[in-house]
């Protein structure tokens, strides 16, 4: 997944929406929809988004389908993670340059 | 140098320096020594100082956004910890990443110190810039005594993204 897909899905506010009640336990659309003043196929278009996004998982018991909030973001993290972890070593070597400066 | 790879939530690089506890303190919170190992700020080494950290080697068109920093522990010669928050790239909604850098400095024989970095707790957070209508529109607020109501169309939620388990 790409981070920005993410910030994609998030940037529509009824999404966002949809995306936090859906972070507070399972639901299906017609839960969901009771209280969005939105349409019933605007509810599915955004829960698609948001699960092409891997923000939000499917689960389908016969003929329903249930839907939760995914506890994402460690993959997007993990660049940044990366990008510290590339990052540090450097400073670090800075860091001792400027100690040894101190000296003077 | 040590340099702990590998896990993917956190960032540890020790190392020893022939430098003091106190010396090394200073160039960790001395905000002129700060500008030229780290990025140029404010800083200040007191528990729950505000401080910011402004980006020059950035790609990132226009002035680059400063990190806001908050500094949680700072224990002179031994420890500095300060939680930073900073704009993720490419945002349209406003994202941030929030992150905790904590460094741990102890004597060694001979005089120098032996630091470590760990840059650890990251953490995504969705703020949005306005009232949600749509989070407004959910609530059933007819139901709600008056002060609630105020509350809930005030709100503005903060989404926090967490890691997987």
């Amino acid at each position: 997944m790409i981070e920005s897909d993410i910030f994609r899905a998030l940037a529509d506010p009824t999404r966002r929406a949809v995306f936090e009640r859906l972070s507070r336990g399972e639901m299906n659309v017609s839960e969901l929809k009771s209280g969005f003043s939105v349409s019933q196929p605007a509810i599915s278009q955004h829960l698609s988004a948001l699960k092409g996004a891997g923000l939000v998982s499917e689960r389908r018991e016969g003929r329903h389908a249930y839907y939760r909030s995914n506890p994402v973001g460690l993959a997007p993290l993990a660049d940044w993670v990366q990008l510290y972890q590339a990052a540090w070593p450097e400073r670090i070597e800075k860091l001792k340059r400027v100690l040894k400066d101190m000296d003077r | 140098m040590k340099h702990t790879p590998a896990n993917t939530e956190s960032v540890v690089v020790e190392c020893d320096l022939p430098d003091s506890p106190e010396k090394v303190w200073r160039a960790l919170t001395d905000r002129e020594l700060v500008a030229r190992w780290l990025m140029p700020g404010d800083i200040r080494p007191e528990v729950g100082a505000r401080f910011q950290l402004r980006p020059t080697d950035t790609q990132k068109a226009g002035e680059p956004a400063p990190l806001q920093c908050e500094v949680l522990e700072a224990e002179p010669g031994r420890r500095l910890r300060w939680r930073q928050r900073e704009p993720a790239e490419s945002a349209p909604a406003r994202v941030f990443i929030d992150s905790v850098v904590t460094f741990d400095l102890s004597g060694i024989p001979g005089g120098g110190t032996h630091l470590r970095v760990t840059h650890d707790e990251f953490t995504h957070c969705v703020v949005t810039p306005a009232p949600v209508t749509a989070l407004r529109a959910r609530v059933p607020t007819d139901h709600m005594p008056t002060s609630r109501r105020r509350v809930v169309s005030a709100r503005h939620p903060v989404i926090m993204l967490r890691k997987a388990a």
